[in-house]
């Protein structure tokens, strides 16, 4: 075969202009693919990254049920801490309590998610203390305060200010109305509109009182320090807590529309693929049926002296296969090149961040992220259809009649 | 002397609007070591029977034996196979692959017979010796002269020992002198190594040289001088 490997690499520099054609057209395809994905998945991360750590956490564990129906009645005590201080993978939890009420200021009311936190805890889990933009973060975690923080919008909601009180009134856990005024230390603006618009945070302790709750809470939130285990992690927290009394549940299971968004994404990615992967077999294909064209005497000659079909077939798909591992290392070197702009001004969605803001909470800026299986996919695709398509005009070739090729000029 | 091609009553039709009967009953018996010319006008048949002599064409009757070994039956790889290990074929023009040089045309149906490259170099490098083409052993077919071309096409065709060089017009894109040389070339080959030639042509400076030639029209022999 090694004379064949050899005439396909001479036959591909026969016609320089052609073939350096037809690598552009593959390296354009590969560098257009890996960006892409790297793009989508840069969106994809921060999307994720950013839901997990404006409120959601990795894992939430609830009373059974919570999820659903997130009433006050739905609480638990928490397990003991050890339980997840001696699982490595956790890298921090904070318990809180959850409960709708209603906020009232002297000139508005609101519908709102009052949210209990331990400050310091929180602070390790989300992104809640980075969020403040103006007033300031709980002074002490611990302590019964009447302090509170409250989305940025909801302050303009309720029309009032830094150090102005709310009143907020709920259902206590025994059943009387629990009302009580906190006063505003600071706003939040989370990036994600349905928080920044009906969320009070106040400490954990605070919110207990309030509920009357004792020392029960609604739910522990858990930040893992790698996503890859979230899945596991989950399954032992079940087994040891037990999946009768409490719920324990993922990201992906907190917010299914974060997930069905990203598998969009993702076959929108395939379907780029596919488009690609069809021009750059087109391109090798108008190539080679040209070469083979121009050639169709020659292949009439060798084949007279004895050359048979497979070994035709053999050098022709050794012809794309040149081809496109030349496209490979082309597209390696554009790719480079477009990966090192995107890194540093990554790719701004501005003009659509309202849209994608009130649905994701994204910051505007999306940066790529490569990773080996991409590059490794998108590259094999490539080399896979540019050389597979070869075939077609390759067969043609091989079965041509050396008569009818010879006479053929 | 032994028999190398025995050929009985062989015909080829072209089917179409109107049939043309290319070749048309011939038999021909070849001994080894002739040198047979073909000649005739254009359309006579030659390269349709010289195309048939070498398993490029299937005949629509009649039976070509090639060294005791009826061809009509073998499918296209026999075919290929037969090509590959019996007959040399030398073409009018274009016989060359274009990006191989002149010793690597040569050492191509070694390759194909899967001799190992340091007998093929040896073997390649002495046929091109005795053609006297050793000065041209890296030059690719652009770089050399149609005679030179022409010469080295010889040179590929007798390498790999065969049985019998079909040559078709050979020397019809050639000046008279290198035709004349060509001619000569061929002859010597004939007469020192024994190899069986069988031209098909219509100058008729190698038909007068030519030992032995049948001339057609029409698809059909139609006289033969010894």
């Amino acid at each position: 075969m090694r004379i064949f490997v050899r005439l396909a690499w001479r036959n591909v520099r026969r016609n320089r202009r052609r073939s350096a054609l037809t690598v552009l057209i593959i390296a354009i395809g590969l560098t257009t693919l890996i960006i892409s994905n790297a793009l989508y998945d840069g969106f994809h991360q921060q999307m994720i990254s950013n839901a997990i750590k404006v409120f959601m956490g990795h894992l939430q564990i609830h009373a059974a049920g919570f999820y659903q129906n997130p009433s006050v009645e739905k609480c638990f005590i928490s397990p003991p801490q050890e339980v997840f201080r001696s699982k490595n993978e956790i890298a921090a939890f904070a318990r809180r309590v959850r409960v709708q009420a209603l906020a009232s200021s002297a000139y508005n009311s609101q519908p709102v998610m009052v949210v209990g936190i331990e400050p310091e805890k929180e602070r390790l889990v989300t992104n809640i203390e980075r969020s403040v933009v103006s007033g300031s973060y709980f002074s002490s975690s611990s302590k019964v305060s009447q302090d509170c923080l409250v989305g940025e919008r909801l302050l303009s909601t309720l029309q009032i200010g830094l150090g102005e009180k709310i009143v907020l009134v709920t259902q206590a856990f025994d059943g009387s109305i629990a009302s009580d005024a906190f006063r505003v230390v600071g706003a939040c603006h989370t990036g994600q509109p349905e928080i920044d618009r009906n969320t009070v945070w106040i400490t954990l302790a605070s919110a207990q009182n309030f509920l009357v709750y004792g020392d029960k809470i609604s739910e522990i939130v858990l930040l893992l320090k790698s996503p890859a285990d979230v899945e596991r992690v989950q399954r032992e927290l079940k087994e040891e807590l037990g999946s009768n009394r409490l719920e324990v549940l993922n990201w992906k299971e907190i917010a299914p529309d974060i997930v069905q968004l990203v598998e969009l994404d993702v076959a929108m990615q395939t379907v780029l693929m596919i488009i690609i992967a069809v021009i750059v077999a087109m391109a090798i294909m108008n190539t080679m049926l040209m070469a083979i064209q121009e050639r169709f005497t020659e292949f009439g000659i060798i084949s007279a002296i004895g050359t048979k079909p497979h070994q035709i077939i053999g050098m022709l798909i050794f012809e794309s296969f040149f081809l496109g591992l030349l496209g490979l290392a082309a597209g390696a070197v554009l790719t480079g090149l477009g990966l090192v702009y995107f890194f540093i001004h990554g790719v701004n969605l501005a003009s659509f961040s309202a849209g994608v803001t009130k649905f994701i909470g994204l910051d505007t800026t999306v940066r790529p992220v490569l990773t080996v299986s991409q590059v490794v996919r998108s590259s094999v695709v490539v080399l896979a259809s540019s050389t597979l398509i070869s075939l077609f005009p390759a067969f043609r070739a091989a079965c041509a009649d050396p008569v009818k090729a010879i006479r053929h000029i | 002397m032994m028999e190398i091609l025995n050929v009985q009553q062989i015909t080829r039709i072209y089917d179409g609007d109107f049939p043309v009967r290319a070749v048309d009953g011939i038999s021909l018996q070849v001994e080894r070591g002739q040198f047979l010319c073909v000649a005739g006008p254009s359309g006579s048949g030659k390269t349709t029977l010289l195309n048939l002599l070498g398993g490029l064409e299937k005949p629509d009757s009649g039976t070509i034996v090639i060294e005791g070994e009826d061809i009509g039956k073998y499918n296209r790889r026999q075919l290929a196979e037969l090509r590959l290990r019996k007959i040399g074929f030398v073409f009018q023009e274009l016989n060359l692959i274009p990006v191989l040089t002149a010793e690597e045309n040569i050492e191509f149906p070694l390759f194909l017979q899967g001799i190992a490259p340091a007998e093929r170099r040896r073997r390649a490098l002495k046929v091109m010796e005795e053609l006297e083409l050793s000065g041209l052993a890296e030059r690719k077919p652009h770089q050399m002269s149609g005679g030179q071309q022409q010469r080295v096409a010889i040179a590929r065709a007798i390498v790999a020992d065969p049985a019998l060089v079909l040559a078709d017009e050979p020397t019809a894109n050639l000046d008279s002198a290198t035709s004349q040389n060509l001619v000569t070339l061929m002859k010597r080959l004939n007469q020192e190594k024994g190899i069986t030639f069988l031209l098909a042509t219509h100058d008729e400076q190698i038909l007068q040289e030519a030992p032995r030639v049948i001339f057609l029209r029409d698809g059909k022999v139609i006289r033969e001088r010894r």
